[in-house]
């Protein structure tokens, strides 16, 4: 990794961004050829779908987008709410965190397509257009949970001892041990795991819509897409959820190295 | 002599009884404690009778709810199956070719974490058009992408931290990239292998079920949107409870070979 002459990450980043592009272009042109009588190419050019993109611009896009963004945001909430909550309580009982990872792994198990099924049922979905839909934000939430969990324990573990036993030898109770030195060092870790937290929350929301009962939504709109064969703007909603996706990524990622500048030279 | 290793298995046992007593404890508490119909909503005790105890007075009898929901199971970890397996060889295999060429790997490793963070899965429309709906190919390209980026980022990361002094040494006695990839990369690239196959397992799973209820309509997944549309909870929460029991022996599964593996190999054990 020390090689000398190394490229720059912004730099290999554009190049692998053009290199994609390029992919995508040779692919879409050599891969598919329309049936007779048709236009229809599963995977169109890159220059037809931009030209699509602009031509509808981004506010024919943002309702969906909305609502699909504050189902996210509520999951979002919820599950690394209550994953972090729950990763609490091993700092109280220590000895909760076999069990405590073993649940964690239950609902990282539990197939995301049939909950959503039974969800749709119990939950339902949105009560009126442009609502979120309840079973979105509930997928989202269980998508979280797993990796914040485990993230947070992660973190509680990486305490260093020596200042542990500072704070002991100064007359510190357990409370200030964990508010001076534990929650410190569990920041980064924690910090983490939201950022992992944002794409599976958007893809949590996205299944949830698939499962239906939405009007308004990145998933309906997909599966409406696709069922009128219009691949131009499939593709274009496809990367407007991959850039919302790297965008999420990205701020959470910025937060992260601002709120704890102290962790450098960390690959993300 | 076997004292600390009884201990061990023991504890792991009582953590294993244990999780599944909360588990099945918080099932029953949304059960009991939420206002949902007892017709829609079924605890572990109805999935339990429905499965393995025959009503005399029911129409059906277990042997046959387990008849239907076998297949469509069976079904289901195959197509899982296939995307893990798809998923991690490409993954393995890119990791590799990308490690041998320093320039190459610069350039794709900042690609590979890019794209680990996109929601693949979720374009799952996308994936459809290109590979046609109902084609095994749907299945495979969906339960590998979900697999591929996840763990091509983790090998990646694992092959990059192969030791210096072991990498010079090969160097010294006129080994080239290949040796040096093969004799220390790999396998100090083994416990981010594995966690990466871990991890992938539900990830597999979750693919395969999405494939097959927005393509091919078979297996559990195909048949979720059926069981709703017929009503049929009793088999919606079993075949919840079976992909959820399968899915979990599994990862179980491959810590376990991950442990034995890593302990013979002499490395620490990776972390959760």
């Amino acid at each position: 990794m020390i090689a000398q002459g190394r490229v720059p990450g912004w730099l290999a980043g554009i190049i692998g961004a053009v290199g994609i592009v390029l992919l995508w272009w040779l692919f879409s042109a050599t891969a598919f050829t329309p049936d007779e009588g048709t236009d229809f190419t599963p995977v169109p050019s890159p220059w037809s779908v931009f030209g699509r993109l602009a031509d509808d611009g981004l506010s024919a896009y943002w309702p969906s987008f909305e609502v699909t963004l504050t189902e996210a945001g509520y999951g979002f909430l919820w599950g690394n709410g209550l994953a972090l909550l729950i990763a609490a309580t091993v700092l109280v009982v220590p000895r909760l965190e076999p069990v405590v990872v073993q649940v964690a792994v239950v609902s990282y198990c539990l197939p995301m397509v049939a909950v959503g099924g039974i969800s749709i049922v119990i939950l339902g979905g949105a009560t009126q257009p442009g609502d979120p839909s309840k079973t979105a934000i509930f997928l989202a939430a269980l998508a979280c949970f797993f990796t914040t969990v485990v993230g947070a324990l992660l973190g509680f573990r990486a305490a260093d001892k020596a200042s542990l036993d500072v704070i002991r030898v100064f007359g510190g109770g357990r409370f200030t041990q964990l508010r001076k030195v534990r929650l410190v060092a569990a920041l980064p870790a924690i910090l983490n795991a939201l950022q992992i937290a944002v794409p599976t929350a958007f893809l949590g929301a996205v299944l949830g819509e698939y499962m239906g009962a939405t009007d308004r939504s990145v998933g309906i709109t997909l599966i409406r897409l696709q069922g009128n064969l219009d691949s131009e703007r499939v593709w274009v909603v496809f990367l407007l959820c991959a850039v919302i996706a790297l965008v999420g990524y990205g701020v959470v990622g910025l937060v992260a190295r601002f709120v704890t500048p102290w962790v450098s030279g960390r690959e993300a | 002599m076997t004292h600390p290793f009884v201990k061990a298995v023991g504890r792991s046992l009582m953590n294993a009884v244990l999780t599944l007593a909360v588990v099945l404890a918080l099932w029953q508490a949304v059960i009991s404690f939420t206002d949902v119909s007892p017709y829609v909503a079924k605890g572990p005790q109805e999935v339990w009778n429905f499965l393995f105890v025959t009503d005399p007075e029911a129409r059906s009898t277990a042997a046959e709810h387990r008849d239907v929901l076998m297949p469509l199971t069976v079904k289901s970890l195959q197509d899982a199956a296939l995307g893990f397996a798809v998923g991690m060889v490409a993954a393995i295999a890119l990791a590799m070719s990308f490690t041998v060429s320093r320039t190459v790997q610069a350039g794709v490793m900042p690609l590979a974490l890019l794209l680990r963070s996109i929601p693949l899965v979720s374009i799952a429309p996308v994936i459809i058009l290109i590979t046609g709906r109902g084609t095994a190919a749907s299945v495979a390209v969906i339960g590998s992408i979900v697999v591929l980026f996840p763990a091509l980022a983790s090998v990646l990361f694992g092959l990059s931290r192969a030791s210096r002094e072991s990498l010079d040494l090969v160097k010294v006695y006129g080994g080239g990239n290949w040796a040096a990839l093969t004799k220390v990369a790999v396998p100090g690239a083994l416990p981010s292998l594995f966690a990466a196959a871990r991890v992938s397992v539900p990830g597999a799973v979750t693919g395969a079920l999405l494939a097959e209820w927005l393509s091919t309509g078979k297996g559990i997944g195909g048949n979720i949107q059926k069981f709703n549309a017929a009503a049929q909870f009793d088999n919606l929460w079993a075949s919840v409870a079976i992909i959820t029991l399968v899915t979990l022996l599994l990862y179980n599964l491959v810590q376990l070979v991950e442990n034995v593996v890593l302990a013979r190999m002499g490395m620490s054990q990776s972390t959760t």
